[in-house]
């Protein structure tokens, strides 16, 4: 079953195309990353989908059924920053969110414990550090025990410890096999979670797919260094290589073809009497793929 | 309904500015009778110690006059409640709490209901206070208190009721349009001035005389007209004139639609 779907979801702001007929597709279960640099649309659609923005053409459905707000009550999100009354105390706050989710009050220490602020419960929301107003959001967002949960840029401005915490909080819920969609522009925080993901830029969708695929590219590429001079010519000579490159430190780079690998690349240097001290294969990774992405659409 | 009202009080119980409002605005309605009382009192033995006490001159506690009275001079601390509406509604566009509302999963529909079941809430618990006011006094004071007089000009209330309904809406326009607390509360202050200044410019501009009766603040200051000219012996309405309720029940009306139109439509 697909939790959301949209369908050509467009928004315009006067000329600005934030979002551009978005057609995605997000399945049950996965954890979904929606990658993009900052004014790529993220939010933009997001808003849409959670009935905060009107989209200016275009329709979504989510878990099948519609888009009516009721089916936002087994929904949980933040979308940018965390919003809430910031004289308020963290249980205040929580219970006008339960009310309008129609939750029971008791889930609300639940979940204060969940994102470990239970000892700050009576304390106001404007006393918290970004990282507490951070966890106190994804706690909210927790309240309706939610089908799927939704993060827009969850570290954003937060401290290395604070995005440490953030990460393991969002991997723990990973874990109990929850739909979570990650909106960032940081890849490095979304590689380590994220089984799906897309890529917007200017308002389009220019990717979407998993990330497993990413690292079975047709290629393999393979970094390797002998102090043997040959090295070079014995790489040129082999019919295994498709592309070479020389790196600043002598070693080379080496792309090889599909059926190939850098065990077949030892076994054949070594062959032609060349020993080599360093053969590393290098993965695509993530952040390579998007770089990629975005140059191709460029 | 009962949810919706019930988010707005969890919105309410634990701010500041809405008890800081509300007592101030309770001790108003009490202290100006008690005031009245003790000024009449000083007079008539300080200033005028021959004359009959001034309570027997200006009848101001005399049942049937004393609901145009009471709500008349209420009706000039309507604004302190007016802020409370515009701080509580602004507030929520400033904050961005109007957008989380909606994403947790209320409708826009909802969060325009809340409001105005919070506005009528608010009106009808104002309205009621002032007519257990207006009773109590009454029967300290009024030398009349048979319960065919006592009750002649109750719909007073109704009016009081109609014009704190009309204004918290306008109120609560004011927020929807400028989303600022401070601002939006000062702009409503000068609010009454800025009508008049843009219907002396419409009258100027396109000769249209009638209008400036009708904008929202002036059609709800002669819903309740001054009861004070009549101890001057001049003339006065002393009782609610169907015109008037029609202008004020249409501005209702047309306030009502506006501010959900807004909320509607516009992004969060
Ligand atoms: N309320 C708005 N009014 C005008 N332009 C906006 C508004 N919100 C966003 N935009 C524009 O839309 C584009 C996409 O913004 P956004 O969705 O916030 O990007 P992202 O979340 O990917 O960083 C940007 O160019 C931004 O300036
Ligand atoms: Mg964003």
């Amino acid at each position: 079953m697909m939790v959301l779907e949209t369908k050509q979801l467009t928004k315009h702001y006067g000329k600005i195309k934030a979002a551009n007929e978005i057609n995605l597709q997000i399945p049950e279960g996965c954890v979904f990353a929606i990658l993009g640099p900052n004014g790529s649309g993220k939010s933009t659609t997001l808003g849409m989908v959670l009935g905060a923005t009107q989209p200016t053409s275009g329709e979504f459905t989510w878990f099948g059924q519609g888009n009516d707000h009721k089916i936002r009550r087994q929904i949980g999100a933040i979308l940018e920053r965390p919003i809430f009354y910031p004289s308020f105390t963290a249980t205040q706050n929580l219970k006008i969110t339960a009310r309008i989710k129609e939750v029971d009050n008791n889930r609300i220490n639940e979940v204060l414990k969940l994102v470990g602020l239970y000892e700050r419960r009576d304390s106001n929301f404007k006393t918290y550090s970004l990282g507490m107003k951070q966890r106190l959001a994804i706690a909210s967002a927790m309240l309706c025990d939610p089908k799927v949960l939704i993060l827009d840029e969850p570290t954003n401005g937060l401290d290395p410890q604070g995005i440490a915490e953030i990460r393991q909080l969002i991997l723990e819920i990973a874990e109990s096999g929850k739909t979570i969609v990650l909106a960032s522009h940081l890849l490095d925080e979304v590689q380590k979670v994220c089984s799906d993901f897309c890529v917007l830029r200017s308002g389009r969708l220019i990717y979407q797919g998993k990330v497993e695929d990413t690292g079975e590219t047709a290629s393999v590429e393979v970094e390797v260094k002998s102090p043997q001079k040959e090295l070079e010519l014995a790489l040129n000579e082999l019919a295994m290589v498709t592309e070479l490159r020389q790196e600043f430190d002598g070693g080379f780079k080496v792309v090889l073809n599909e059926d190939a690998n850098a065990h077949a690349l030892n076994a054949a240097l070594f062959d032609k009497g060349i020993t080599v001290d360093h053969l590393v294969t290098h993965r695509q990774t993530l952040e390579e793929k998007f770089l990629e992405i975005l140059k191709n659409e460029a | 309904m009962i949810r919706l009202i019930s988010i707005e009080l969890l919105k309410l119980k634990p701010a500041r500015y809405f008890w800081i409002l509300l007592v101030l605005f309770f001790v108003i309605l009490v202290g100006i009778p008690i005031g009245t009382y003790a000024l009449g009192s000083w007079i008539t033995n300080n200033v005028m110690p021959d004359e009959s006490p001034l309570k027997d001159i200006i009848p101001f506690y005399d049942f049937a006059d004393i609901w145009q009275n009471f709500t008349f001079l209420y009706q000039y601390f309507t604004v302190l409640l007016s802020s409370l509406i515009v701080i509580n509604v602004a507030q929520e566009f400033s904050l961005q709490t109007a957008r989380q509302n909606v994403i947790d999963g209320m409708s826009r529909g909802e969060f325009f209901k809340g409001k105005f079941l919070l506005i009528l809430s608010l009106a009808a618990v104002v309205s009621i206070v002032v007519f257990l006011l207006c009773l109590i006094f009454g029967l300290m004071y009024s030398p009349v208190t048979d319960t065919h007089s006592m009750f002649m000009n109750v719909e007073f209330i109704g009016a009081y009721f109609l014009h704190l309904v009309h204004d918290f809406l306008l109120a609560m326009f004011v927020a929807l349009l400028i989303r600022r607390t401070g601002i939006g509360v000062v702009v409503l202050i000068f609010y009454g001035w800025i009508e008049q200044f843009a219907a002396a410019l419409i009258e100027y501009a396109a000769g249209l005389p009638f209008l400036a009766s009708i904008l929202p603040n002036a059609a709800t200051k002669v819903l309740i007209h001054s009861p004070f000219n009549k101890y001057a012996l001049s003339q006065t309405f002393t009782y609610i004139r169907w015109e008037d309720m029609a202008i004020s029940i249409a501005w209702i009306i047309i306030l009502i639609l506006l501010n959900r139109w807004i909320i509607n439509r516009r992004d969060l």
